[in-house]
């Protein structure tokens, strides 16, 4: 009796090894596995008949049974594992690999602001603060705190927007300037960037554009380090090569005052974008005129205590030299021809 | 202005080429191109001396001659005859392209080898004065280029003085400019005219003139006139000024009108001092003053338009009444005629202030007003008066009557400027000496004197540009030359920048709509009011009644500064939908404004300067527009289009990046641009308002904007948004143990909210497993079969976690029944099941 409960353990166990590996799926799996183990069970029903051998057959007889059940337990670990690995290195056809990959949604930066950053980026490396101002604003702040009183010549170079009598759209960032000295004290090193407007609408001019000047006062910043700073950032942005002359010009805010070329980084003997001159004009620099802090009005910027210079350029310009655009009107069209190349 | 090079040539002994001078002058400041190049091209063409000229062996007409430039010989035939041996002639060598592209080649010419061609003064582009060829001066020297022995054509040139050189407007000027910069010698051909006239006077008053033809000169504002000559001429002839002053206005830009107008002209454009001629017989009552005009006072001037003037404004009168704009534009009661015999001369120095703002008001814009609001040398009236003076016998056969007048009751400040010479290298960081400071200085004509550590520089009155300490500075750099200033990068004490600006982090919400997939669009800040109306708005709406308006618009621009970014966007989507985009996802982050409450008047005060408040204002605000596909179109993609979902995502993640807190979407109060029931408002409660929208743009704005598709847009105010202080994310701890997900659907009806839903489940939930739930959230929404009208599912799921043992089903079935009852409570709410 004992000799057969053993021997038949064994063969339902062999069995069941045979029926899970043939089984398919996971439901079919539990079947085999319950129509073995579970309550009414073969490999239970034999447990079940344990108690009736003699007490000296027992052992014997559950241990063989008890290995049956590990048995057909691992068999469908092992099945269902082996199920498992197969759905998961099914294929769900033949690939065609030079596919490309699938796409995904990606915006674009508009070149100016690009331009913008980069060149924030260069000047905050040099320890230029970034500060912002209104861009409607007073005319005091605007230009007379600038040196450029009422009939000046040099408001019929910036054509004025203006929204009512002694408020304008800012011309230039400069009474960004003027707002950072009046709330600080100096020594200041500090870069404005803006949307400035003026009354101007052609090929080579819109009525808005963008700019970012920049300021140091302290008490002995010199016209020398002015050249100094405004040769590292040209290097900066338009490559190591790059060369930087200065020619005199004037400014009312600035005494002495440059305008600023940089070599031109498209060609070496001459081309389009530089009318053959091999220089780009790219930036208005200079000294600050003492009458610009004495508007000020405060002891800490007597122009006997402290001195500084003061540049500013186009963000605009800077960027479509940068990327190559030719038509500056193209920057406020928002064609996304235009943008996704960016 | 237009300066031929011949006449300033006259000025100046210029010892290079055109090219030098535009260079020199451009590098000190005064921009200076060729305008014009009316020289012929000669290049090629070179002076040689006929060794022999011999009879052509094949044809009568011909010679042969032998021309040598002194190191080689030529075999030349011509086919002129009035040249013989040893004559200097010109050789146009082989290469040459004369006048009319004609080329000169090697050729044989009836078996004669011909290397050039001796040139006729036609086929050099002169006018033809010898029969035959040009015979040169036999003391001429050989084997030059023809263009430096005889100059032909003329170069005119652009000056472009910067605004602070009005002393550089005129052929003196440049001249004086040009000799500072270079060194090279000046000339000066009016060296008999002098100076003065009769003995200058402080007076305020005096004659000019004599007889019945005398006028007496009050000048009764002599801030706005320091300086006043005037002479009285007679036995005048008009007519045309002679043709080598009309060929020189012409090529300076000035149309010849006739003598007097012309000697005029020409003085002003060769010493730089404005002047007037007055017909004596209209100065009316012999008198004429120099005054401030009344408020209110009219005029009419030579142009025909009529202004009305101000107190400010300078005038010259008569006895009846105003004959000139001082300093801008003449009368058309008292202008030169053609009968006119006998002239009232002004030569006069008027404030630029003054002019500036005359000519600026009335729009009065004459060569006369250009330079006085620049600038002219306040000592030049008198010798511009004499100069015209001797030009008007020369040319109309006047003659002086009586005394000249020249009142200067206010001379220019004589004051020496001072300069500490510490300053060349404190100040401009240039290291010269002593020595090289004075000499630039004094070959821009100034005086100069030690005194101690410092100068002491007289100023001749010309440069009425150098006031002070750093005018000097100025003139030490710019005649050194700017390239001699050395490069020097600062050194300083460190000190630490903000890895960014203060406030909201534009770069990075920049970065968040890249992501997204929108990119960027810059927009011009003005926009047409007609744009916001377009959008349905209430004229109350902030949006129309508190814009802020350009004054001076430009029409092809709009004049309104933006309330809001979107009419711009939908403006770009149209273009681009136009130019075939079929998906346009654009986002624009600029400022808005709009008008503070009191408008300017808490920033404009009626005393001193304005305040330093910003005058309008200003948010920082973040647009965006979606249109298409929702997902990048590619094999496997979707054709579903952008929805809702899409559109808030964008507006989250905005959210988000700023860490703003406390913020409630809500679908009340939808502004009328959005269409019913398809959008939200963001708003803060209280005193924060509304910051913000999201939706679809309602279709009469589409319309509006030409736009024939479904737009989803967001819009916020970033400058609201955005916490006072910068949140930093702190660590919260997690659990090490397994977590729960359980699954509800509902059907719910469409007029309970999802965020009610959630809300009550959040709250249900948060009571029954305090310590363990984690949240909730929508995963499904779902409309169709199995769902009836007016209804739609939503599947919620919730997620437990303890952070201190494994959770048992039990207790989170026991949450799950409870938070079914619950929200099964609400109106028509069914558990799906």
């Amino acid at each position: 009796m004992s000799e057969s409960l053993a021997s038949r353990a064994r063969a339902l166990a062999a069995e069941a090894a045979a029926s899970l590996a043939a089984s398919g799926d996971e439901a079919s799996l539990a079947r085999v596995k319950s129509s073995y183990l579970g309550k009414e069970g073969s490999v239970t029903a034999l447990l079940k008949a344990i108690p009736t051998l003699a007490p000296e057959e027992r052992r014997e007889a559950g241990g063989a049974i008890n290995a049956a059940k590990k048995s057909v337990e691992s068999a469908f670990a092992e099945a269902r594992q082996s199920l498992k690995d197969a759905a998961l290195g099914a294929s769900s056809g033949p690939i065609d690999v030079t596919l490309p990959g699938t796409a995904q949604w990606r915006g674009h930066l508009h070149p100016v602001t690009q331009a913008w950053d980069e060149i924030c980026d260069i000047f905050s490396s040099m320890g230029f603060l970034i500060q912002e101002g209104p861009e409607v604003e007073t005319d005091w702040h605007c230009f007379e705190a600038l040196n450029i009183p009422p009939g000046h010549p040099a408001r019929e170079m910036q054509d004025t927007f203006y929204v009512e009598e002694g408020i304008v759209l800012r011309t230039h960032t400069s009474p960004v300037q003027i707002r950072t000295m009046l709330r600080e004290e100096p020594p200041i090193r500090a870069i404005f960037p803006g949307v400035v407007y003026r009354r101007d609408n052609d090929l080579t001019h819109t009525p808005m554009f963008h700019q970012v000047e920049g300021l140091v006062v302290d008490k002995t910043a010199t016209m020398a380090e002015l050249k100094g700073v405004l040769a590292e950032f040209a290097r900066a942005f338009f490559g190591p090569n790059t060369k930087v002359r200065f020619r005199p010009s004037y400014f009312p805010f600035t005494e002495p005052s440059a305008e600023v070329d940089v070599s031109c980084p498209f060609c070496t003997a001459g081309c389009r974008v530089c009318s053959n001159t091999g220089w780009l004009e790219v930036l208005g620099s200079g000294m600050v005129d003492p009458e610009v802090f004495k508007s000020i009005g405060k002891a800490s910027y007597d122009a006997e205590a402290v001195q500084g210079f003061a540049f500013g350029m186009g963000i605009d310009r800077l960027a479509m030299l940068k990327y190559g655009i030719g038509d500056l009107r193209l920057l406020f069209e928002n064609d996304v021809r235009l943008l996704e190349q960016f | 202005m237009r300066l031929p090079l011949s006449w300033l040539a006259e000025w100046i002994d210029i010892q290079g080429s055109v090219l030098d001078v535009c260079e020199q002058l451009t590098c000190a400041g005064i921009e200076t191109e060729i305008e014009e190049d009316a020289r012929p091209n000669w290049d090629g063409v070179i002076t040689v001396k006929l060794e022999s000229v011999e009879q052509h062996p094949g044809a009568d007409r011909l010679t042969v001659t032998r021309p040598s430039d002194g190191e080689r010989d030529y075999a030349v035939v011509c086919g002129a005859t009035n040249h013989k041996a040893g004559d200097v002639v010109a050789l146009a060598t082989v290469g040459t392209v004369l006048p009319g592209d004609f080329k000169i080649k090697k050729s044989k010419i009836r078996g004669e080898l011909s290397e050039g061609m001796l040139c006729s003064e036609a086929e050099l582009g002169l006018p033809e004065i010898t029969d035959g060829i040009l015979i040169l001066p036999p003391d001429t020297p050989l084997g030059r280029p023809l263009s430096e022995i005889i100059s032909a054509g003329d170069v005119i040139l652009d000056v472009a003085p910067t605004a602070n050189r009005g002393d550089c407007l005129s052929v003196q000027g440049v001249a004086r400019e040009l000799s500072a910069v270079t060194g090279w010698p000046l000339n000066d051909p009016l060296s008999d005219v002098g100076t003065s006239l009769e003995p200058g006077t402080a007076d305020t008053s005096g004659v000019a003139g004599e007889g019945s033809s005398a006028v007496r000169v009050t000048i009764d504002a002599t801030e706005g006139c320091p300086h006043y000559a005037g002479a009285v001429m007679t036995n005048v002839t008009i007519g045309p000024s002679p043709a080598w002053m009309q060929q020189r206005l012409d090529m300076a830009g000035v149309r010849p009108i006739n003598n007097v107008v012309d000697c005029t002209n020409y003085v002003m454009l060769e010493l730089g001092n404005p002047l007037h001629a007055f017909d004596r017989r209209f100065v009316r009552g012999d008198v004429i003053t120099i005054r401030s005009a009344d408020d209110g006072e009219q005029t009419t001037t030579l142009d025909g338009a009529t202004h009305e003037l101000l107190a400010s404004d300078l005038v010259i009168c008569d006895s009846e009444g105003i004959v000139a704009l001082a300093g801008v534009m003449g009368g058309a009661n008292s202008e030169v005629r053609d009968d006119s015999t006998e002239l009232f001369l002004e030569s006069a120095h008027f404030d630029p202030m003054t002019v500036r703002r005359t000519a600026h008001r009335c729009k009065l814009s004459t060569e006369s007003s250009y330079r006085f609001a620049r600038g002219v040398d306040p000592q030049l009236p008198a010798r511009s008066l004499r100069r015209l003076m001797a030009l008007l016998t020369e040319t109309s056969g006047a003659v002086p009557v009586g005394s000249t007048l020249d009142l200067q009751p206010a001379p220019p400040s004589s004051e020496p400027v001072s300069m500490r010479l510490s300053r060349v290298r404190d100040f401009l960081g240039l290291s010269l000496s002593t020595e090289r400071v004075v000499a630039l200085l004094e070959r821009a004509g100034l005086t100069v004197r030690h005194e101690g550590e410092s100068l002491s520089v007289d100023v001749p009155t010309y440069r009425f540009d150098i006031e002070r300490e750093v005018d000097l500075l100025e003139e030490v750099a710019r005649l050194e030359g700017f390239e001699r200033v050395p490069e020097v990068v600062p050194s300083r004490p460190l000190m630490i920048v903000p890895r960014k600006p203060a406030g909201p982090d534009l770069r990075a919400l920049r970065g968040e709509m890249v992501r997204l997939g929108l990119s960027e669009a810059i927009h011009f800040s003005f926009i047409d009011p007609a744009w916001v109306e377009a959008l349905g708005l209430e004229a109350s709406h902030p949006w129309r009644s508190q814009t802020v308006q350009v004054a001076n618009p430009l029409s092809e621009v709009g004049g309104v500064l933006r309330p809001s970014l979107l009419p711009s966007l939908l403006r770009a989507v149209s273009r681009n939908r136009a130019m075939g985009a079929s998906d346009v996802r654009l986002f624009e982050l600029r400022r808005t404004f709009r008008m503070r409450e009191d408008g300017f008047d808490s920033v404009l005060r009626p005393e001193g300067r304005p305040s330093d408040k910003p005058p309008a204002i200003e948010r920082r605000t973040l647009c965006g527009v979606l249109v298409g596909r929702r997902e990048a179109p590619s094999w496997g993609s979707s054709s579903d289009l952008v929805g809702f979902g899409d559109a808030k995502a964008c507006a989250e993640a905005v959210i988000r990046q700023l860490g703003a807190g406390g913020w409630r979407w809500s679908a009340e109060d939808l502004p009328a641009f959005l269409t019913s029931g398809e959008g939200a408002v963001l708003s803060g409660g209280g005193k924060r308002g509304s910051a913000g929208w999201v939706g679809r743009i309602a279709v009469p704005v589409l319309r509006a904007f030409e736009l024939d598709t479904v737009v989803w847009a967001f819009e916020l105010d970033v400058d609201s948004l955005a916490p006072k202080r910068e949140a930093v994310p702190k660590f919260k701890p997690f659990s090490r143990f397994p977590g729960v997900e359980r699954d509800l659907a509902f059907l719910v009806p469409d007029s309970v909210s999802a965020a009610e839903l959630v809300s009550r489940a959040d709250g249900t939930a948060k009571k029954g497993l305090k310590d363990a739930f984690l949240g909730v959230e929508i995963f499904d929404v779902y409309r169709g079969e199995g769902v009836p009208g007016g209804f739609r599912s939503l599947a919620l799921r919730f997620r437990f976690r303890a952070s201190d043992r494994t959770l048992e089903d039990k207790a989170v079935d026991r949450v799950m029944s409870k938070v079914e009852g619950q929200l099964s409570q609400v109106d028509g709410v069914v558990l799906r099941s």
